[in-house]
């Protein structure tokens, strides 16, 4: 569960973000919105790369904004960007490590999460091909099994799906689905693309100007007359 | 996606990631080790100037080394690369004297203090990139060249600075024991070269280099993965500042003495702009800006051209490097021998 309690972030005198409250509870969420609506600064006030003027963020029952951004790391937090982010001279392997680095575990517990990680993104042939030779999917892929390895209990994609092909759309969706484990973590995708949301996640918070236009389980959002007139371009009736 | 049996053998266990990794950083560089091999056969034909010449290259390939690793691997410009082999120097110097520890007692101690100088040095830098680190290495740069301009290195005297006065004699220091001669210095260094390159490849291909690497991308990517930046930048300074250190060493001990005049800040931006121009991105890169900056040179000297010629062609080098060749003349090497690899393999096949 992830509750925003009044979240006001201030770029000067821009405000991307105004008193933002809203409770999302599903294992998987989306957060969707128009362009410049705010959500990729709340995903940045979330991983701690941007610091709100006010408001709360928790996650789990735990307040993010009293953390540093690599100690939410270790309290379970992770992330994936709207470009992924492969370093080009690390093989795929190493490239998905580097989540596991900082956390300290047994040997064993690491193999084993790395081998799973890989299997289960279907990356383990690829393991020590350099990241420099890898295609736009398979970097998505790196990128979602970096996020997986340290076991997150929130994990932030950001337009996850972002130029992917239909097949590639769908195998991610699955790999997606598989992500989080119920009860215990939860998946926050970030993205305009609404049939990708409206296919996997069960509740939606929709933004416009920083502000919260609704929040509730998907279909009723998507269905929501102003969400259609503020993100989908739709006028309600009776309006000209 | 189906459960999955949990297997290490088949697949990539860290261990085997991490060993393959430093396989890789060891062996996946024949072209340095083949300038290596080249080096130790042909230098030892040319002269005695040639032989010092060649051993000053090297030298410097040490600290343009710890330059290429700060640009390429982190994004940061140290503007301070000769300064720190002075500070090397120095320190080897001060040490020697003051002690009369083995070279090689004074080598690693240098290296280690070095290192920790740097990392001090680095500090106020350390969640910044860009140019405050670089105005910062560029005035310690100057603040070092007034410093050993104005008193000196240590030849042997008493108190902090090590200055002998009135009519004491200057000491030199000694060079190892296994390697007086010009020839047999010129091969230690070369083995010097060879054990920081390996070094600094088991760091760049560790859990740090890792770390590195994502810094690189940015802080943010980095953050995200729970790497602590400032700690990894500073890891990466106290790297640039033994490697310093240890060439400042050999430098030392190659002439005995040092000289301030060696050290003014504009030593410290050409070596910078050679190693943009040689490739920061692999230790060649480094050899090859250690030849601009000694060989090339004295080449141009030998010719009968005078040396300060070579600046002007750097110049020129550098915008060519700029615009067309951003990893260096060791990149498009690299691309030449990749090209041909292939060429080849398709030949090969063909049959």
């Amino acid at each position: 569960m992830i509750r925003i309690k009044g979240i006001t972030v201030a770029f000067g005198g821009v405000k991307p973000l105004r008193e933002l409250s809203f409770q999302l509870s599903g294992a998987i969420c989306g957060l969707i919105g128009p362009n410049g609506a705010g959500k990729t600064t709340l995903v940045n006030v979330l991983s701690g790369f941007v610091t709100p003027v006010a408001g709360e963020a928790e996650a789990f029952g735990t307040r993010l904004l009293d953390m540093r951004p690599e100690a939410r790391h270790a309290w379970g937090l992770a992330r994936s960007f709207q470009t992924p982010q492969i370093a080009d001279d690390l093989s795929v392997a190493e490239n998905v490590m580097v989540a596991l680095d900082p956390l300290s575990l047994p040997g064993a517990e690491r193999s084993q999460r790395l081998a799973m990680v890989l299997a289960e993104t279907g990356l383990a042939p690829r393991a020590h091909v350099q990241g420099r030779r890898l295609d736009g999917f398979d970097r998505r892929l790196v990128e979602l099994a970096r996020c997986k390895v340290s076991r997150p209990r929130l994990i932030l994609l950001d337009e996850p799906a972002a130029g992917l092909a239909a097949t590639e759309r769908a195998q991610l969706i699955d790999l997606i689905r598989a992500l989080p484990v119920p009860g215990e973590s939860m998946v926050l995708i970030i993205d305009h693309d609404i049939d990708l949301i409206a296919a996997i996640c069960e509740q939606t918070a929709v933004l416009d100007f920083g502000t919260l236009v609704a929040c509730g389980t998907t279909r009723d959002v998507l269905a929501d007359p102003k969400v259609r007139a503020a993100y989908l371009g739709e006028f309600e009736e009776g309006t000209s | 996606m189906g459960a999955h049996k949990l297997t290490t053998d088949s697949i990539a266990t860290p261990a085997a990631v991490q060993a393959r990794a430093w396989r890789d950083g060891l062996v996946a560089y024949p072209g340095t080790v083949a300038f290596l091999l080249l080096m130790a056969i042909a230098v030892p034909f040319l002269g005695a100037f040639w032989v010092r010449t060649f051993t000053a290259m090297l030298i410097i390939a040490i600290g343009a080394w710890g330059v290429a690793i700060l640009q390429a691997r982190l994004g940061l410009v140290s503007l301070a690369g000769i300064a720190m082999i002075g500070l090397g120097g120095w320190i080897a110097l001060r040490l020697n004297h003051a002690t009369g520890l083995p070279f090689e007692v004074v080598l690693i101690l240098t290296a280690a203090i070095t290192a920790m100088v740097a990392l001090v040095l680095g500090l106020p830098a350390l969640r910044h990139r860009g140019l405050l680190y670089s105005l910062l290495t560029l005035m310690f740069a100057a603040a070092f060249h007034v410093i050993v301009s104005s008193v000196g290195f240590p030849d042997g005297g008493s108190g902090f600075w090590g200055r002998v006065t009135g009519s004491t004699q200057r000491m030199l220091m000694p060079r190892p024991a296994i390697a007086q001669g010009h020839l047999a210095y010129f091969f230690y260094v070369l083995v010097v070269v060879a054990l920081c390159f390996a070094f600094s490849q088991v760091m760049l291909r560790s859990r740090l280099g890792r770390a590195w690497a994502m810094i690189r991308i940015s802080d943010s990517v980095a953050q995200s993965c729970g790497i602590r930046v400032g700690w990894a930048r500073a890891k990466a300074f106290a790297l640039a500042g033994g490697l310093a250190g240890v060439a400042g060493c050999l430098w030392a001990g190659s002439v005995g003495q040092l000289d301030g005049r060696s050290f003014d800040p504009l030593q410290s931006l050409l070596l910078f702009g050679l190693v943009v121009v040689a490739g920061p991105w692999s230790m060649i890169g480094a050899l090859l800006a250690g030849f601009l900056y000694r060989v090339f040179p004295a080449i141009l000297d030998s010719l009968g051209v005078t040396g300060h010629v070579a600046t002007m062609i750097f110049g020129a080098a550098l915008i060519h490097a700029i615009v067309t060749a951003p990893r260096g003349i060791a990149g498009q090497l690299e691309d030449l021998f990749a090209a041909i690899s292939r060429r080849l393999d398709t030949e090969r096949k063909r049959q």
